[in-house]
């Protein structure tokens, strides 16, 4: 057996697993052959040191209690964290209930509202009925009026801005200097009577072009 | 500590009795603190891994298999937290803090207190902390707790075959390391047995 033959053996040599067959060769080997020899008993003393040597500070003398009350510690921080959580949780749940209501309060309520489908089809339902109750002519008639009205929806429009700008144009052309003497007049009329003319056309035909006798002059 | 009583043990303090806990980590907190001392070579350190140690198994009491070990269960535990030491602390120095450790009132150790003793301790225990983590748990747990490559695999999260490698490099490496440092008290005792062959 050579050197590098036998250090294959050394494990199972070291661990008492050498196949009793291959024994009396390695330790032939190991007799005559000082390098393996010295090997061997390097590797010996090294298992036994790591076997036998006790040589470990040792613990602390409170090192038991301390581990109890660190876990004593854990258990109780444990403990509030479990209850932050159901706490957390109830008021989660609480919020949670308390919108339900509201929601089943708020469209419950409304005997119109409900299911959204159940609308849609009923609307659609309806505008059949009245597609077959109403023939042609009262069709035409119906589109007219609704035509006609929205025309004058229109007017109304155009005439509410135009009052607006002539409104505005009143207002940023008040004269403050002037106005301060009449202030303490007990006679002043109220801004909505001197405003009444702008508002009403009617009543600005009535009023003559020198108009401008309230305090508040253009 | 019996197996009858262990497990009479772990199901007292499964059920909160803390005292039924605290004869276990009586029990087991100076094995425990070894490996992880020789692990971390730093005794503040080991003491808090040690400490996480047991508060963990303490919370995680009732994951507890009685198909393993109680022991084996509880070096599962410190081995990761061992990692996670030292993953943490990245530049694992090898360092040794020897500043608690006493043992000379012991006569066996006093026997073996002479200065070579002294220098191949101190080589063998260095040329130990060179090996890699798993290397050098798979060594500490096969020699200093007697554990089989089936346990320390389960300790160690891997295959008993590859336990087994891991011992064959942990072996070849320290042989490579202790040649290196003894080559010169190598030569001499080579030296010796060639002259006094010569003579022969």
């Amino acid at each position: 057996m050579t050197c590098s033959e036998a250090e294959q053996f050394f494990d199972a040599y070291l661990d008492g697993e050498l196949a009793s067959s291959l024994r009396l060769e390695f330790d032939a080997h190991r007799l005559r052959c000082p390098v393996c020899q010295q090997k061997l008993s390097m590797m010996e003393a090294c298992e036994d040191l790591l076997s036998r040597d006790a040589r470990v500070p040792p613990v602390s003398d409170d090192f038991t209690a301390r581990v109890m009350n660190k876990i004593g510690e854990r258990r109780l921080s444990l403990r509030r964290a479990r209850r932050r959580r159901l706490m957390i949780g109830a008021a989660v749940a609480l919020q949670a209930a308390a919108v339900f209501v509201i929601a089943v309060l708020w469209w419950g309520g409304d005997s119109s509202t409900g299911d959204s489908s159940v609308v849609a089809g009923a609307n659609e339902r309806f505008i059949e009925k009245i597609d077959q109750a109403i023939d042609e002519g009262d069709k035409v008639r119906l589109l007219d009026l609704m035509f006609n009205r929205g025309d004058q929806l229109a007017a109304a429009r155009f005439n509410l801005t135009n009052d607006l700008g002539t409104l505005a144009r009143y207002a940023t052309n008040l004269s403050v200097l002037g106005d301060l003497p009449a202030a303490s007049d007990d006679t002043m009329p109220s801004p909505w009577e001197v405003l009444m003319p702008v508002a009403s056309p009617a009543a600005e035909e009535t009023e003559p072009a020198t108009g401008a006798t309230g305090p508040f002059s253009l | 500590m019996t197996r009858k009583n262990e497990t009479r043990l772990i199901a007292r303090a499964k059920r909160g009795h803390d005292d039924a806990f605290r004869e276990i980590v009586e029990a087991y907190k100076s094995r425990l603190f070894a490996f992880v001392w020789r692990m971390l070579r730093n005794h503040h350190e080991a003491e808090d891994v040690c400490q996480a140690t047991f508060v963990k198994a303490y919370e995680s009491l009732e994951s507890y298999s009685s198909n393993y070990a109680f022991s084996t269960w509880l070096f599962t535990i410190a081995y990761r937290l061992c990692l996670n030491h030292l993953r943490k602390k990245k530049a694992y120095s090898g360092e040794t803090d020897f500043s608690g450790l006493g043992g000379d009132g012991d006569v066996s150790m006093s026997v073996a207190n002479s200065e070579e003793a002294k220098r191949l301790r101190r080589l063998i225990w260095a040329a130990v902390d060179r090996l890699t983590p798993p290397q050098k748990s798979a060594v500490l747990l096969f020699y200093r707790e007697g554990k089989s490559c089936q346990d320390i695999g389960v300790v160690l999260g891997i295959p008993a075959v590859t336990v087994k490698s891991h011992l064959h490099r942990a072996r070849e490496k320290l042989r490579q390391l202790l040649s290196a440092e003894l080559v010169d008290d190598w030569m001499a005792i080579r030296h010796l047995h060639l002259s006094d062959s010569s003579f022969a």
